[in-house]
């Protein structure tokens, strides 16, 4: 990975009231939460319904105002259209103009980032074929499935190739097929030293993909700080044995175990996961198929997007470690 | 700036672009011409003074569809955009709220302009058909009519064969068709004999359609100010009852102006629509000097820059809640 301390977003004490017609307070969404997101890192803030998630989120992108506290985004202000320039947003919906195509769509995204037209052409083209909606480019976003719109949502956050990616929700509405997709592409992201700040109720996406976390509840942080100190049990211990060990060496082991401890130990089969076993039969389904109708089988991660930049490389001449893509 | 004027275009664009493929724009844009068009053949058959009739009832109609068209374009670009939350992927890009705000208003402004170019040239071929008591002219008002049907027979063949929506293609091809026919008929009298262009249109009208057009503008800058304030039914009811203040302005504070402060602050706040409306004007062969027409568009052109520094001044400070 790419992590280094330079912060992408830092918030101080961030506290936000909403207020009803007479100015009197009615909520406190947000309550003195301070976290720092890194260049390089995949933050997650995760929390029930109502606990600030998305309100936190639209301070970061300047949409919302905070009542107390600092928040600094890109070492500018939220509201400053600099920031916005290098940030990549997708909303907790699929936030998309019904009466427009996918490929009139991202165009319009594009032309706000004042991206000439021979690039603006690769992008959508490249942004297209990752999300698999080449083939519907030109149908209205109105007539699509959630999913679909999802991923056309997805394409249009990552235009202008970002440095701090900001994803609401990013695996609702998608089959396992895009889910794996997302998470592929936000490790890639963050490969490349991109930050990206996630908020997902979907936990498992979550511990597949974020370096750290922070748990929100009713405005509060109640818990923050890397994934693998959050969930790490130090009282307990696994034992990975090789692959195809026999039978007369297993009970070996076994035996000299209970010799030392004194208690018989838990012997269990690793399971895989129902997300690679479900990827597995649709693949084999795929290869079978001869016409799909609705999203196309999502492609490789958009070139402009995992190629790694010019100025990168140059770091990586210069000594810093090259990133990883998975 | 090169980006500023980049990002003001497109999203002006886009306004035009969600606008026009709103089934209820173009069903609004067609009933304004076929009433247009059919007034004449109604009027002519049954009264007399059929030409001033048509005139009145078509600019009338043209007013009242544009208030209602205006409202509603500013209604589903400003409030559905963020009932719908496409402001925040919007304002989350690097773009200006005053871009934002401004780029809007024009999108509307543009459709309403569109709309005003289509049922003025309508108002003249409709007058024309009028003209002589008691005759219809077909070679106007059939090439009317026809417009908008074959507007909609041409958008449902590209929506068929070329799949692009149904909405935008008519409205396109009405405005067009409505342009090609006003064009082709001004070259002929009302024989279908040649003629020198435009012997037969009343070229007094413009002049009046182009006041009611700066009037539509107006109550589309107050829909889009109150837009991002309000739902799209209290931003109704508001323009709504702007414009029936506006009808009685001179009489319910213009006249007390002089003597109470708040009377003046209301005469000058809400716009005053008898400038607006000259149609009685033409009565008779009667003309619109061209220095009303230029005052009148003065004080329109300053009513709404100052309507929009104030929407602007709202906008940039206010957050953005779905």
């Amino acid at each position: 990975m790419f992590e280094t301390n330079e912060s992408m977003i830092q918030a101080e004490n961030l506290t936000k009231v909403f207020r009803d017609f007479w100015r009197r307070p009615i909520i406190r969404a947000v309550d003195r939460i301070s976290f720092t997101v890194n260049r390089g890192e995949v933050f997650g803030l995760l929390g029930p319904n109502g606990s600030g998630k998305s309100t936190t989120i639209k301070m970061i992108l300047g949409l919302l105002y905070p009542t107390d506290g600092t928040l600094d985004v890109l070492g500018r202000s939220p509201r400053d259209v600099k920031a916005k320039a290098r940030i990549g947003y997708l909303p907790e919906e699929s936030y998309l103009y019904p009466y427009l195509s996918p490929e009139e769509t991202l165009h319009f995204f594009a032309r706000l980032f004042d991206l000439d037209r021979a690039e603006r052409r690769s992008r959508v083209d490249q942004l297209l074929d990752m999300t698999g909606l080449r083939h519907a480019r030109n149908r209205l976003v109105g007539e699509f499935s959630k999913g679909m719109a999802r991923r056309v949502g997805i394409a249009q956050a990552l235009i202008n190739d970002p440095d701090l990616v900001v994803l609401d929700e990013p695996t609702s509405g998608l089959d396992p097929l895009g889910c794996r997709q997302i998470k592929d592409l936000i490790l890639t992201l963050a490969s490349r030293g991109k930050s990206v700040l996630l908020s997902s109720h979907l936990l498992a996406d979550v511990e597949d993909v974020c370096d750290r976390i922070a748990i929100l509840y009713n405005g509060r942080i109640h818990a923050a700080g890397p994934m693998n100190e959050l969930l790490e049990e130090r009282h307990r211990h696994r034992i990975n044995l090789p692959e195809q060990l026999p039978p007369e060496q297993l009970n070996h082991v076994l035996q000299c175990m209970r010799d030392i401890i004194g208690a018989e130990p838990d012997l269990e089969h690793p399971r895989r996961n129902l997300e690679q076993f479900f990827l597995e039969i649709v693949e084999k389904a795929r290869s079978q198929a001869v016409e799909q109708t609705g999203a196309a089988p999502v492609r490789n991660i958009a070139e402009y997007l995992s190629a790694r930049s010019a100025a990168e490389s140059k770091q990586d001449d210069t000594g810093t470690p090259p990133p990883e893509i998975p | 700036m090169r980006s500023i004027i980049k990002q003001w275009t497109s999203i002006a664009w886009l306004t035009v672009l969600e606008a026009i493929r709103q089934p209820v724009v173009i069903l609004l844009f067609a009933s304004a011409v076929i009433f247009i068009g059919l007034m004449p053949l109604v009027i002519t058959q049954t009264l007399g003074e059929s030409a001033k009739l048509v005139r009145d009832s078509a600019i009338a109609f043209y007013f009242l569809c544009g208030l209602v068209l205006g409202s509603y374009v500013a209604c589903i670009s400003i409030t559905h955009e963020i009932q719908r939350g496409t402001v925040h992927a919007v304002l989350s890009k690097p773009v200006p709220r005053a871009v934002f705000f401004l780029a809007k208003f024009c999108g509307v402004a543009l459709i309403m302009l569109l709309y005003s170019l289509g049922t003025t040239l309508a108002i003249l071929m409709s007058e024309r058909t009028a003209h002589i008591p008691f005759h219809v002219d077909w070679w106007s008002a059939g090439p009317l009519l026809a417009a908008p049907v074959v507007a909609f027979i041409l958008a449902g063949l590209i929506n068929y064969f070329g799949r692009r929506p149904f909405a935008s293609c008519a409205c396109a091809g009405m405005v067009t068709g409505i342009v090609l026919v006003f064009l082709a008929v001004g070259f002929l009298d009302p024989l279908g004999r040649p003629a020198p262009f435009g012997a037969w249109y009343s070229w007094n009208l413009p002049a009046a359609c182009i006041l009611i057009a700066l009037a539509i503008l107006i109550l589309a800058a107050w829909a889009v100010i109150l837009a991002p304030r309000f739902k799209p039914m209290p931003t109704a009811s508001i323009c709504g009852t702007v414009f029936l203040l506006g009808l009685i302005s001179d009489h319910l504070f213009g006249r007390h102006a002089d003597t109470h402060i708040l009377a003046a602050f209301f005469h000058t706040l809400i716009p005053n629509w008898q400038h607006f409306w000259v149609a009685d004007a033409l009565t008779d062969g009667g003309i619109i000097p061209f220095h009303y027409v230029i005052s009148v568009s003065q004080y329109a052109l300053l009513y709404l820059a100052g309507l929009l520094l104030a929407g602007l001044l709202i906008f940039r400070h206010s957050e953005i809640k779905s």
